[in-house]
């Protein structure tokens, strides 16, 4: 299986270079052929690379450790679906499931477009060719998953063997939410390339209006979607699985997916100022360069170990040629936007600061300086290790200090923004727009302040989400109660087709509020509160509210691993609310013989009691316990699926725009039914 | 199996160590974490670096003097955030730099493109006047994305 899978992977190699050349000369000749040739052999790369990883995976499946990469990510006694995810789980098998998928929305995008748009295709294809190029190379030359198991004899020569069992999967990635994380963010990152080659494609058939844009404007909300789940449940996962408390540590892997979302978000935004007024046509291009670059680099970061991260499990070797790869595209697209400047002038002029215009151009400087900032943290250890000769690090505290003020900021104008109208903002609109949001913001603060939250940075999060949940309410309302007098619908029916006849402007309202309770819960973490203390069973720790009594402790024994469980009794108030089970874990197999935490957490929408099992005592008579007091965690998850919700219905098709193209296609067919008749 | 961890005792305020303990990473060299979330089991060096700032906190030492004694004792790598001095100071002052920067580019542009639309001849702002009547009466009608 092994060598199918090998010859799967050389296949592929050649059919994507063929696939390139036949694509450029078949355009260069004006030859058809060549170029839907060309086109196939894209499309035969995806039935090459399905072909390798469902080698792999049958691999990992029968655990066959002659296969070295197996050997070193699973075990005999693994789970199934961990085997499964153990594709993902290291070095070459996540880089060949980043190549798989670059594979398959290549597929779906020639399916989808190729008779539409048949002069930029080509280049599409030859673009996204390009990268997978690069990519069937590294998985054939540099991080081959079917390399063999060796072991090195006393003269260096290697002599294949096969080991007794495997060193099992890292113990931190058994988790379910390791399963479905690297995925969701791998299509996210993945699925940028697309309208980035759609952009070269424009650029180099100099087709600059807003055509690219329009035809990739799903792809992008739908990468920036799945990035966006892909962050979630990372953060999830630290949340669950490395037991501190948290969920967003600034680890720079954790930066590495946060920059591109950024760049991809302010790109969002801004395309729709092309769309609308035909500006900004020089800063989209330099947007979705920057988005595709800072994905290619989240992956560098991620896979090279070129700055010291918690995810050691990803380092190894490849940095140097993701350099050069990422070098060359950037050079290539900066070549491109500069030839073409001139073909990219704007068609309508900004006339007022106060307008939606200028709004969006401030949202993108906002984003695009969050994402400068957790850049340059990642990667100041490196530039000042090179000026100074001197190692530093940069933590959380630095990302919080330098974040937080612009993410307020952020919130701010994603409040101010869509109220805005386009051209220019009247001083009455302004103050018909502003006058209750802001009051009603400003007054909430009173109580707020009053009910304890002091911390500043906190307090203005609330307020200025607030805020933007007036304006949010408040265009819902608006549009739904002009509906309720026009059709007699109900309030909540008008809110409905109120979304369904502009999916877009009310998908973004409802991303927009998933946001703003995703800050809210990010907010709340200024007030956690931990505590800690040595239990036997009977004792107690309080925190807040809560108490925590010690139950049992007890030993579980699985063929992957042996624990320590605690069943600990939480009560609120002094009323039993639940049964908590935090565990301390040892993996039998492998490399990795560090214990691994199982946190226990009790979830409300005011606050998360979480439940850390640190170890037992010297005398192994009590158990080490850590609680933390976790306001508001709960609205980080809820907004994240509110994000997600709003990004469908955005996606949705207009009901104006279907029932449009239906009375379009009505006429044209009844004079055929007249002629039919006669 | 009862797995066996270092106990934590601290005498001096908890929250006050916890500050401080945040303005450093564990030395333990396998976490890379913040000294307070370094939580890896059989850890050798979070306890007794949280130990150490809770007895220096109640021999009456100040957070600088802690700081410094850390920066000290184990290197600057042992501070979590960049120190603000010297080339370090860089740090902190580039990505507001830049915003700010960024800020008045956005500004001078939208005034550039401003100064060109007024530069229109007083024809075309007659007929400008007239478009613009146009469309809001057309607001009434479609709303606005």
């Amino acid at each position: 299986m092994a060598q199918i899978g090998q010859f799967a992977l050389a296949l592929a190699w050649v059919v994507t270079a063929y696939s390139i050349i036949a694509s450029l000369l078949g355009i260069r000749l004006k030859h058809d052929n060549l170029i839907a040739s060309g086109r196939n052999a894209a499309l035969g790369t995806v039935a090459c690379i399905t072909t390798a990883i469902v080698c792999l995976g049958y691999l990992f499946a029968v655990s066959d450790f002659s296969i070295k990469y197996i050997a070193a990510h699973s075990n005999r006694d693994l789970p199934i679906y961990f085997k499964v995810s153990s594709i993902w789980g290291g070095q070459e098998g996540s880089l060949l499931f980043w190549g798989w998928l670059l594979t398959v929305y290549a597929a779906l995008v020639i399916i989808q477009n190729w008779r539409k748009h048949s002069a930029m295709m080509p280049y599409v294809v030859a673009v996204l060719m390009s990268t997978s190029f690069f990519f069937t190379w590294m998985h054939l030359f540099v991080v081959n998953p079917f390399n063999q198991t060796v072991f090195l004899q006393a003269d260096a020569s290697p002599l294949p063997f096969v080991p007794r069992d495997g060193q099992g999967l890292n113990p931190l990635l058994q988790d379910p939410y390791m399963v479905i994380h690297p995925p969701m963010l791998y299509l996210g990152f993945v699925g940028f390339a697309v309208p980035f080659a759609f952009a070269m494609a424009a650029m180099i058939t100099k087709q600059l209006g807003d055509t690219w844009i329009r035809t990739t404007r799903r792809w992008t909300m739908v990468a920036w979607m799945f990035l966006s789940i892909g962050i979630l449940l990372g953060g999830k996962w630290a949340y669950h699985e490395l037991g501190w408390g948290g969920f967003w540590a600034w680890d720079p892997v954790e930066n590495a997916s946060l920059m591109p979302w950024l760049i991809g978000t302010a790109f969002l935004n801004s395309v729709m100022v092309q769309e609308k007024k035909g500006m900004l046509k020089v800063w989209n291009m330099v947007l979705i360069i920057l988005t595709y670059i800072m994905s290619l680099f989240g992956t560098l970061l991620t896979r090279s170990g070129m700055v010291q991260s918690v995810h050691a499990f990803a380092q190894s070797p490849v940095g140097g040629y993701f350099r050069a790869f990422i070098i060359v595209a950037l050079s290539g697209a900066l070549y491109l936007l500069f030839d073409r400047l001139p073909y990219l002038k704007s068609e309508n002029q900004m006339e007022s600061i106060v307008s939606r215009e200028s709004s969006f151009m401030f949202n993108n400087l906002i984003l695009l300086a969050a994402c400068f900032a957790v850049f340059w943290g990642t990667v100041f250890p490196i530039i000042s290790e090179a000026v100074t000769g001197s190692k530093i690090t940069v933590g959380a505290p630095f990302f919080n200090k330098v974040n937080v003020p612009i993410a307020i900021f952020l919130v701010f104008l994603t409040g101010v923004g869509p109220l805005l109208a386009w051209r220019r903002a009247s001083p009455n609109s302004l103050r018909r727009n502003f006058l209750w949001p802001a009051i009603i913001a400003l007054a909430s603060g009173v109580p707020l302040y009053l009910l304890g939250i002091r911390h500043f940075y906190a307090w203005l999060s609330l307020v200025m989400s607030i805020f933007v949940t007036v304006t949010i309410v408040r265009e819902f309302y608006k549009g739904a109660a002009a509906r309720t007098i026009g059709t007699g619908e109900t309030l909540v029916e008008a809110i409905v087709n109120l979304t369904l006849r502009n999916t877009r402007r009310y998908g973004g309202y409802v991303i927009h509020f998933g946001f703003i309770l995703l800050f809210v819960g990010l907010a709340g973490q200024a007030f956690t509160t931990d505590a800690e203390g040595e239990m036997a069973i009977g004792d107690t720790i309080s925190i807040r509210e809560y108490t925590i009594r010690m139950d049992k402790l007890a030993i579980d024994d699985t063929p992957n691993y042996s624990a320590d469980k605690a069943t600990v009794s939480l009560f609120e108030y002094g009323k039993k609310v639940a049964n908590l089970y935090p565990e301390k874990r040892l993996y039998k197999a492998g490399q990795e013989t560090q214990p691994t935490t199982e946190v226990s957490i009790y979830s409300t929408a005011k606050n998360d009691v979480y439940v850390v099992f640190q170890g037992g005592t010297r005398d192994g008579k009590k158990a080490i316990v850590q609680v933390f007091y976790n306001p508001l965690v709960m609205w980080v998850w809820i907004g994240g699926i509110v994000l997600v919700v709003g990004t469908l219905i955005a996606l949705l098709p207009n009901k104006k725009a279907i029932l449009r193209r239906r009375s379009e296609i009505e006429s044209k067919e009844e004079p055929k039914e007249i002629e039919a008749k006669a | 199996m009862l797995v066996v961890t270092a106990p934590l005792s601290l005498a001096a305020d908890r929250q006050r160590v916890k500050e401080i303990g945040q303005k450093f990473i564990c030395v333990c060299g396998v976490c890379n974490q913040l000294l307070t979330e370094c939580n890896h089991f059989g850890c050798q060096s979070s306890g007794p670096m949280l130990a150490e700032i809770a007895a220096e906190l109640d021999e009456g030492q100040t957070d600088q003097s802690i700081i410094s004694h850390f920066a000290e004792k184990y290197g600057i790598t042992v501070l979590s955030a960049p120190p603000v001095s010297g080339f370090n100071l860089t740090a902190w002052i580039t990505p507001f730099a830049a915003l700010i920067i960024g800020g008045l580019l956005v500004v001078y542009f939208v005034r550039q493109f401003r100064s060109k639309w007024r530069a229109v001849p007083a024809a075309d702002v007659d007929v400008a006047k007239y478009q613009q009547k146009v469309e809001e009466e057309l607001k009434k009608f479609i709303p606005e994305d």
